[in-house]
């Protein structure tokens, strides 16, 4: 049966077309001038070399040993991390007047890059996974402590009278007022936190050689002008941190039903 | 016994005084409108009966103890705001049951009877959220909420402010058949309109600004 193709009935698109023509275009262009040899240079690789180079390691096991080991750190970091800024941001949030004199010190940690930090965790806790976890739990922790402390100082001030004058305990406040009010400052800063933690482990991984880790693959595939393994490392990170960024998309859908 | 006996009593917010000097006795069953211009201590009067702000000095009372007391139903000035957006408005309404530890069987009847009381043509869907509800719903929902644990006092912080006319008239209606007479509740609302006061109240107390002052004093009068 003929349908017509209008408005509210578009013709139907076969599974290649529904990829942007442009991205096509692009992995065209890219591969006749790489491929081809008419673009001959160390730091171009093809996508074909690219694609050829990522099975093989991923049949060899050490690509998916890589990025767990690179996920593993971001994990344990940004847990942590998000811990120690839920307690750090809901105790500024909650100091009232003293709030604005504890902002200059936050301020002032968050200017502090995560690499010195990392630089004196090495010193003091040696050369092992406890100082990278550490230095990727600092990035997080600021970054959820700032937006913390915002959404616990500006919690409503009527919900709060109300609850009060329910008689609320402190612990009742936390579970009906506190923990909604706060989940989507939370969700949002884990976002920018699992972005952080993941530059903060790449560049760990690079400084101080970590036996698996995406830094640890960047590293050796430049030392040895491996182009096509170093274009695999850099798409691996960027899927990394996109996966958690949307993991988190989704935890915000399901869990913050009520916020526009 | 009356529902509250305020004696010579002083509000002082860090430098500003809010009121002074203010005396208010209020029956067991008697329904007292609060009146006066912005900024002279309506709101911190409320606040005080419910235990969340002590005097600086005077003694108050309220349903023979100092407060907070937990026989004391408040009904906020924007009911949006109060009300919890991430809780159906059943569980809004049942919210001073749970907060007290009632089991789930009684909250469920507590509801049900609550809602014939108040609302007995059902109109206030309670699967829904608050910010499906129009603003006299969410009104409604929040005196619903405040009469659920059955309260001894029932405090209003200008519950009509946001209302339409015909909201507020039926919200004026609930009010009058569920507070006061002889055996409802004593009732103290915030208002700035004289219908509310006509419709409503017994008797209407005026809080003024000291205009010899410049530190915001008050004093009440009773009218």
């Amino acid at each position: 049966m003929n349908q017509s193709r209008t408005p509210e009935n578009p013709p139907r698109r076969r599974p290649w077309q529904k990829t942007h023509f442009g991205t096509w275009l692009g992995l065209g262009l890219w591969s006749l001038l790489a491929d081809t040899g008419i673009l001959r240079h160390r730091a171009v690789a093809g996508p074909w070399a690219i694609a050829r180079t990522a099975l093989s390691d991923l049949r060899a096991g050490s690509l998916l040993a890589d990025v767990a080991a690179s996920a593993a750190r971001v994990a344990a970091g940004v847990s942590l991390g998000l811990c120690a800024g839920l307690l750090l941001g809901a105790s500024v949030g909650l100091a009232g007047a003293r709030r604005q004199r504890m902002e200059p010190t936050l301020d002032f940690l968050r200017a502090v890059p995560p690499l010195f930090v990392f630089s004196l965790l090495l010193l003091s806790l040696g050369y092992g996974e406890s100082a990278r976890v550490l230095a990727v739990a600092w990035a997080a922790a600021l970054i959820v402590a700032l937006h913390v402390s915002d959404a616990v100082a500006s919690v409503h001030h009527e919900r709060l009278r109300t609850l009060r004058a329910m008689r609320a305990t402190p612990l009742q406040l936390l579970r009906w007022l506190y923990l909604y009010e706060l989940m989507p400052a939370c969700l949002l800063s884990l976002r920018q936190a699992v972005t952080n933690g993941l530059i903060v482990a790449v560049v760990t991984e690079m400084l101080v050689g970590a036996p698996h880790g995406l830094g640890t693959r960047a590293l050796s595939a430049q030392i040895a002008y491996d182009a096509p393994r170093l274009y695999t490392t850099i798409f691996l990170t960027g899927a990394l941190g996109l996966a958690g960024s949307r993991l988190i998309l989704a935890a915000q859908r399901k869990l913050v039903t009520w916020h526009s | 016994m009356n529902a509250v006996e305020l004696h010579d009593a002083t509000v002082v917010r860090g430098e500003q005084t809010i009121f002074s000097g203010l005396s208010l006795q209020v029956g067991e069953h008697e329904r007292v409108a609060v009146r006066g211009p912005n900024g002279c201590g309506k709101s911190t009067l409320l606040d005080v009966l419910l235990g969340l702000r002590a005097l600086r000095k005077g003694t108050v009372t309220v349903l023979g103890q100092r407060p907070p007391s937990p026989e004391v139903g408040f009904v906020p000035q924007d009911p949006g705001a109060s009300l919890l957006p991430w809780l159906s408005v059943r569980d809004n309404v049942a919210l001073p049951l749970r907060l007290l530890g009632a089991p789930r069987h009684s909250i469920e009847t507590a509801v049900q009877e609550v809602r014939d009381r108040l609302d007995p043509q059902h109109s206030l869907p309670l699967s829904l959220r608050p910010a499906q509800l129009s603003v006299g719903q969410r009104q409604l929902a929040a005196l619903l909420r405040a009469l659920i644990a059955r309260p001894r006092l029932l405090l209003c912080d200008e519950p009509f402010s946001a209302l339409d006319a015909p909201a507020r008239a039926h919200l004026r209606q609930v009010l009058a058949r569920t507070t006061g007479g002889v055996s409802g509740p004593a009732l103290i609302f915030v208002t700035h309109d004289s219908d509310d006061v006509a419709e409503l109240a017994e008797r209407s107390v005026l809080l003024t600004r000291a205009r010899d002052t410049t530190s915001g004093a008050s004093a009440a009068s009773a009218p």
